[in-house]
C-alpha cells in the first residue's frame, strides 16, 4: 500500500492526465493528494454525514477511474471534471429514499458547521475565511441551494420564496463578487 | 441572440453551477467550443465557483486514502 504523500512531486496537469489515463496508481494517489480536501469538503457539505461522505468519495474515485478515458481537456480542467463527478455522486446520494428517511429521523442543525479552517489551503492570494466573509449571506444562500442541494433556479425560487428573476440576479452577482476575489 | 445577450441571459452561470439539464449542457458546450469570449466567460465563472468551494475544503479521514487506492487496485485486476 502506498502511504507516502506524493504531493511534493512536481507534475503538471497534462502529465497527471496521462498517468490517470494509463490507470497508474501513482496518478490516482497524486490526484487524491491534490484535490481530496476540496472534493471531500464539497461532498460533506452536500451529504452532511461523514461516513456517507467517505462512501461518496470512494464511489467518485471508482467512477473517475472507470471514466477517465472520456475526460476531454478541451471542455475544462481536470479539477472541474472530477468535481462534477463528485458533486453528481453526492447529489444522487441525497436523492435516495434511504437518505431522505435518514435526514427526517436525524435532528440536524441548519446546515453543517463550516469546518474549512481545519485545513490550510491557500486560494491564490486570499484567505479562506475572507471568501465567505466577502460574500453576503443572501448570495451564499442561492449558490448553496443550487450547487449543494442540486436545485434548479425554479426550485430555488419556490423553496426560498423569492422571485425567479431575483434568484438569477443573485447568482450573477455572487459569481461576479467571487470573480473579484479570484483575480490574481 | 448575440454574444453579449447570450452572456446576459445567465445561462453560463447556470451551466457552471450545474443547474442546466443535459440538453442545455450540450448547447452551451457547442457554443463555447465555437466562441472564445464565451469560453473565457465560463472559465472565469468556474474559477469564481472554485474559489468559493475551496473555502469549504476539509481533509478527509486519513484511512480513506489507502482504502480508495486499494479499491482501485482491485478494479485494475478485473
Amino acid at each position: 500500500m502506498l502511504t507516502r504523500s506524493t504531493s511534493n512531486v512536481p507534475i503538471n496537469e497534462d502529465q497527471l492526465v496521462i498517468l490517470l489515463k494509463s490507470k497508474d496508481r501513482k496518478g490516482f494517489a497524486l490526484l487524491y493528494d491534490r484535490y481530496s480536501a476540496a472534493l471531500y469538503g464539497v461532498i460533506l457539505k452536500i451529504v452532511k454525514f461523514e461516513e456517507l461522505a467517505e462512501d461518496v468519495m470512494q464511489d467518485s474515485f471508482v467512477k473517475i477511474w472507470k471514466k477517465i478515458d472520456t475526460y476531454d481537456p478541451q471542455k475544462g480542467t481536470l479539477f472541474t471534471w472530477v468535481l462534477n463527478i463528485s458533486r453528481n455522486t453526492a447529489i444522487d446520494k441525497i436523492r435516495t429514499p434511504e437518505y431522505r428517511r435518514r435526514i427526517t429521523d436525524t435532528p440536524l442543525e441548519d446546515g453543517l458547521q463550516h469546518t474549512g479552517s481545519n485545513v490550510q489551503i491557500a486560494i491564490d492570494h486570499i484567505g479562506i475565511n475572507q471568501v465567505l466573509e466577502s460574500l453576503a449571506p443572501e448570495y451564499q444562500e442561492v449558490i448553496d441551494i443550487i450547487y449543494f442541494k442540486g436545485y434548479t433556479h425554479q426550485e430555488a425560487s419556490e423553496h426560498l420564496g423569492i422571485p425567479l428573476g431575483t434568484i438569477k440576479t443573485r447568482v450573477r452577482i455572487a459569481l461576479r463578487e467571487l470573480r473579484k476575489l479570484t483575480k490574481n | 441572440m448575440n454574444i453579449q445577450e447570450y452572456i446576459a441571459s445567465g445561462i453560463l452561470e447556470s451551466y457552471v453551477l450545474g443547474a442546466t439539464d443535459p440538453e442545455e449542457n450540450r448547447i452551451v458546450e457547442k457554443m463555447i467550443k465555437k466562441n472564445t469570449i464565451l469560453r473565457k466567460e465560463v472559465e472565469k465563472n468556474r474559477k469564481a465557483l472554485h474559489t468559493y468551494l475551496w473555502s469549504y475544503a476539509q481533509r478527509p479521514p486519513q484511512a480513506l486514502r489507502g482504502n480508495i487506492l486499494d479499491q482501485l487496485d482491485t478494479l485494475d485486476k478485473e
